[in-house]
């Protein structure tokens, strides 16, 4: 990349250089010269379409629009000429010809692109008189979306929302209609919005066309003040900038405007759930139980609490068992993860979200997973069923940009047909639970091909082959399969030249969280002096409270009921401990079990840094004003001192959490170099693959909008709820099952209640349902996310 | 989700083989449309659904091009589409008087229909005759050189033409 | 020295017969000046719509902080304010808030005295601001002590250009600086 050939050029008197291949926009930018934009945006294709950022050029006969000139060697650039300025304020003037003066209630007043334009670059008087085009009320403020509000009047026509939806998001769901004065942005026939909803509209608009509509008319831009924090909610844990009022109260949750890939897009649920914390159902009042009489206690004096019961904890070494979901920061995993080493003396220290094949994972590939520039220069991308849009939209939104902006090629594997799949070039069918044998059935077809083999799959075989710089990315579904997938795809990257791997965990710090509180692998120092053969996923610790050998748990999360599995089961076993610890962010019955229960702070309310699957480092500040009392690590940074630990500083745990991780990606780096031995990889088929005769495949997993119960708790994206079984339009047929009729599915001696949808995007043999669309009580034959159920429809509902 | 089908067999098969023509699927849409448009009138919802389907492109990008093109109509049409050119030349040499004398003598307004379904009146830009100014487009034929008299008995012949 | 004195006394004897200037107040009320800034009110529509569109504008030009605003949407789409509460012991009456006001809503009136016993009275909620538009305003006439002063009001507004107020054209900025 170092040998880009640099060019030489003039900007306003300035010499500067700049590689080839640069706008002149960006090339401006880095000297500091302003030049005005609208239509251009760094992460979308150059357009050209609003002219505001004409400039003179030496020896060119017209002015250029310098958001899609690319440098030149030698290049004259004026930026100020009275040419240029006579021009743009000729602009300015065409684009309020027929824009409304009504800023004094349009939300984006106050960080309006064209407010500032029109100040710095306008003519400063307007000698329009005639009469402005007005869309009637139909088209004018149309309301395709309780989450987006629409002006079609204020818009400018730079296409930045179409191109935004188009190569990023990859939705193609809202286009400019009609032409000349009369164009406007809207859905098909002006129907209600039933994209993914992400905002991400709203986020580039440069006007107030488009704005967030859960928070229109509420307050001034100039009235909030922008927190930057990192959201929680998937693995992508992207950066986030949560807006708080006057009040301190969180109203709105935006990209941060940045010239780095991960920044300026988030997804529904980054965006909408802000609120989820906000509401009656989040913890604000720790209560202890002691003997049988409850006590409430402020957030500011659960020190006390936590320090007796840890006591407690403590006396009985080895009987407690700590559990952990991915909603914590890196320094929270790894405090509790000492504090049990070396406090409570335990080895069962278990994440929540276990897919087994993570452990693994991160120890071949801590540090070495593809990056989101991998993403981006890569071309050929590999999905493995990865219902990224469903799961991580981030990694999508990368996805999509290397395929719609760069050229890259797309192939999809899987049980279910995702939104990538239809701009892809082809989908290979393929049994969830199976993931391990495409990939070992890929590897051999590398060697010598198969005559059996399908033709998507040869296309597939052809593109590996073929391809400079492959990433092959593979959604939590196949991590559940195990070590052997790991291994399987370790063999398969080691014979592709050049190629990376990406595993996309459902939760949010999943990946740091299990590095830091050493779940299941081996940590330096504090770890070695416990045994390692303690529980290592939450069935074991089921088992064991059962059993009578567990007598304690602390439980430390967010959300941490809606990741128990078969609650029932769990309700009763809790009743049978000594102690029960939580602690949660949200008020729920296992809150209202616990002998303690401890408020915390929510998922971007929190302190400290996160790993995202992409190997970003991100770092959370925990600066929100109106977030519930301290962070958690820095309660149990108290904790540990008072239970006769040293005393020790935020910072210096974040400085170890650093080291620790490298000390993780050099053992990685180690492992590869040690072991050439990937073709190790099992050879045994994977037992899914086969349905039984009349049953189906249920596949699970939450819908878009959700997290855990997330969406439940925020009024914005409830609203959406999809409860449905989608199935394949085939085997509907064949059971005579008819689009929207109710079925009844039965798992083990368990029956839920469904509609149906059909469609041609899932396998044939397979369903899907939303996991985060039931009830506690109907989820609690699920087998957590990933795996894969047989369930068998009985049609006709009749409950 | 599937939608039931609006058109006939021939024209579902028109339409496949105008993909199979093109490189890119996209590039049959507007074949595609002036197809549909030939076989129902106009362009309505459903159509324009199913071309998106057929051509594996989304909704919008049907809409989007069906609503660019005045060519395209997405209201029922009348038999004869009075398309007068009131752009620069040809208003200059009396386009929009022709227009105005139009819609007074029809009794209807730009880009409505009469009430026997004969004519619709489409006040439209540029037809690419300005040599021959002012240009009335009928349907697909163009009449050149036109005045409010020329346009009288060409509108009578077509309307007793219609009769016959 | 007499002559001097005498001289004096005059002067002094001259105002002694000259009207008063001192005003008997507060047992005679004040005449306050035409471009008197006193306590503030909200105007509405003649149709009776409050004019306010809650765009903040006043709450941010205002240098003593006086003043509180939450907003909403109404069923029809337009902004109103839920709440608009001016603290008048904080108000330092400077007349920003009318001045920044593209709606002509809040407008200084002309009443000086308006004293009370609790500190919580002094806190003015939207109603009792929108109850003290005089009798007969309907935010086109300045109230009826500012007749004769031509700056109470900038910007006198055409019945046309009242109700229509997405298609409004852009009026003139004041320059700034």
């Amino acid at each position: 990349m170092a040998d880009i050939a640099k060019v030489r050029l003039t900007i306003d008197g300035i010499s500067t250089e700049a590689e080839k291949g640069v706008l002149l926009v960006e090339a401006a930018r880095r000297i500091g010269i302003k030049i005005p934009v609208f239509c251009s945006h760094s992460k979308l294709l150059p357009l050209g379409a609003c002219r505001i950022c004409l400039v003179e050029i030496e020896k060119a006969p017209k002015l250029v629009t310098a958001c899609t000139t690319p440098v030149g060697e030698g290049m004259v650039v004026f930026t100020r000429s009275a040419r240029v300025v006579k021009a743009r304020q000729g602009i300015v003037e065409f684009l309020l010809a027929n824009h409304p003066l009504d800023c004094p209630i349009c939300d984006q007043g106050g960080e309006c692109e064209l407010q500032d334009v029109c100040f710095e670059f306008g003519r400063g008087k307007s000698r329009f008189e005639d009469i402005k085009r007005n869309f009637d009320n139909k088209y004018g403020r149309i309301k395709l979306s309780p989450v987006l509000s629409w002006v079609n009047n204020r818009c400018i026509h730079c296409e930045r929302c179409t191109r935004v939806c188009h190569q990023v998001v990859g939705e193609d769901h809202i286009g400019m209609l009609n032409r000349g004065d009369k164009a406007m942005i809207s859905t098909f026939q002006f129907t209600q919005m039933t994209c993914e909803l992400c905002g991400n509209c709203a986020e580039v608009c440069p006007t107030g066309t488009i704005t967030n509509g859960t928070v229109k008319y509420k307050d001034r831009v100039w009235n909030l003040t922008p927190n930057p924090s990192v959201c929680l909610l998937c693995s992508s844990s992207c950066a986030t900038r949560v807006w708080t009022d006057l009040k301190g109260k969180v109203t709105r949750v935006t990209a941060p405007k940045d010239e780095q890939d991960c920044c300026d897009f988030l997804c529904a649920k980054g965006r909408f759930s802000f609120d989820a914390d906000q509401g009656e159902q989040r913890l604000r009042e720790g209560t202890k139980i002691t003997s049988e009489v409850a006590e409430t206690f402020q957030q500011s004096e659960s020190l006390q609490p936590t320090v007796q019961a840890f006591k407690a904890l403590a006396k009985d070494s080895g009987s407690t068992a700590v559990i952990y979901n991915s909603r914590i920061a890196n320094e929270e995993a790894y405090l509790v993860g000492r504090i049990a080493r070396t406090v409570l003396k335990t080895p069962h220290v278990v994440p929540l979200e276990n897919h087994e094949g993570l452990t693994s994972y991160l120890d071949r590939f801590s540090g070495r997973q593809s990056t989101s520039k991998d993403i981006l220069s890569a071309d050929l991308i590999l999905l493995v069923d990865a219902p990224l849009a469903r799961e991580t939209p981030m990694i999508g939104y990368f996805v999509t940009r290397a395929v719609r902006q760069k050229g890259a090629a797309l192939y999809t594997v899987g049980p279910e047909k995702t939104r990538h799949s239809s701009m892809g070039l082809a989908h290979h069918w393929n049994a969830p639970g199976a993931s391990k044998d495409f990939v070992l059935s890929l590897i051999e077809a590398l060697q010598s091909r198969k005559s059996d083999a399908s033709a998507e799959f040869n296309k597939i075989v052809d593109a590996v082959q073929g391809s400079r710089q492959m990433v092959i990315i593979a959604g939590s579904r196949p991590l559940a399969e195990g070590p052997a997938f790991i291994r399987a795809i370790e063999s398969l990257s080691s014979k592709v030249a050049n190629s990376k791997v990406l595993m996309v965990p459902e939760g949010g710090n999943t990946l740091g969280a299990m590095l830091m509180a050493g779940s299941g692998m081996r940590v330096p120092g504090w770890g070695s002096n416990v045994s390692q053969n303690g529980c290592s996923v939450q069935e074991d610790v089921l088992g064991a409270i059962e059993k009578g050998s567990i007598k304690n748990v602390l439980l430390i999360g967010e959300d941490l009921q809606e990741g128990l599995i078969n609650w029932p089961r769990w309700k009763t076993a809790f009743a049978k401990l000594a102690n029960l610890v939580v602690f949660d962010a949200f008020r729920s019955e296992l809150t209202s079990l616990a002998t303690l229960a401890v408020p915390v702070r929510s998922f971007h309310e929190f302190e400290g840094s996160v790993l995202s699957a992409l190997g970003e480092w991100k770092i959370a500040r925990g600066s929100i004003p109106g977030a519930v009392g301290q962070s958690m690590s820095r309660l149990l940074l108290k904790l540990e001192s008072e239970l006769g630990g040293a005393e020790q500083s935020f910072a210096s745990v974040t400085s170890e959490v650093k080291k620790l991780y490298q000390w993780h990606v050099s053992r990685a780096t180690e492992a590869v170099e040690d072991k050439k031995s990937a073709d190790s990889a099992g050879k045994d088929k994977s037992t899914g693959g086969n349905p039984g005769k009349d049953g189906v495949f249920l596949l699970i997993g939450n819908d878009l909008y959700h997290s855990g119960a997330m969406t439940l708790r925020g009024a914005h994206l409830g609203q959406f709820l999809n409860r449905s079984l989608l199935m394949n339009s085939a085997d509907a047929e064949k059971m005579k099952i008819s689009n929207d009729a109710r079925v009844q599915l039965k798992i083990g001696s368990d029956k839920v209640s469904v509609a149906v949808r059909t469609t041609d995007d899932i396998m044939s043999g397979c369903c899907f349902l939303a996991l985060n669309s039931l009830s506690p009580d109907e989820r609690r034959w699920f087998g957590g996310i990933g795996k894969p159920l047989t369930a068998v429809i009985i049609s006709g509902g009749a409950a | 989700m599937k939608s039931k089908t609006v058109f006939s067999e021939k024209l579902r098969a028109d339409i496949l083989q105008l993909k199979a023509m093109y490189p890119i699927a996209q590039s049959a849409l507007i074949p595609a449309l002036h197809r549909v448009q030939e076989e129902k009138g106009h362009l309505e919802p459903n159509s324009m659904l199913e071309v998106a389907q057929l051509l594996g492109i989304p909704p919008i990008e049907v809409m989007k091009t069906g609503t660019f093109y005045t060519m395209f109509h997405h209201k029922p049409v009348g038999k004869y589409r009075v398309q007068v050119c009131v752009n620069l030349t040809c208003s200059m040499l009396g386009g929009r008087h022709l227009l105005s004398h139009l819609e007074e003598k029809l009794g209807i307004k730009d880009g409505e229909t009469t009430s026997d379904g004969l004519f619709t009146l489409i006040g439209v830009q540029c037809l690419g005759a300005c040599h021959e100014a002012p240009v009335v487009q009928i349907n697909n034929d163009y009449h050149s050189l036109v005045s409010e008299k020329k346009l009288d008995t060409l509108l009578s012949s077509l309307r007793s033409g219609a009769k016959r | 020295m007499i002559t001097e004195i005498l001289k004096g006394l005059s002067i002094t004897l001259d105002y002694f017969f000259k009207p008063k200037v001192t005003e008997n107040w507060p047992a005679e009320p004040h005449k306050v000046s035409p471009r008197f800034r006193g306590r503030h009110f909200l105007a509405r529509y003649s149709g009776g719509q409050e004019k306010c569109v809650a765009c903040y504008l006043c709450q941010q030009v205002c240098p003593a902080k006086a003043i509180t605003i939450e907003s909403e949407e109404r069923p029809d789409g337009t902004r109103y304010p839920t709440k608009y509460e001016i603290n008048m012991i904080r108000c330092i009456f400077c007349g920003y808030c009318q001045d920044a006001c593209p709606e002509d809503a809040i407008i200084l009136g002309n009443t000086l005295e308006f004293p009370t016993r609790t500190r919580k009275e002094m806190i003015y909620s939207k109603e009792m601001l929108l109850a003290l538009a005089p009798e007969g305003h309907n935010g086109k006439q300045p109230p009826q002590a500012d007749t004769h002063c031509p700056h109470a009001y900038q910007k006198p507004q055409k019945d046309s250009q009242v109700s229509d107020n997405i298609a409004k054209q852009p009026t003139e900025r004041k320059e700034k600086k």
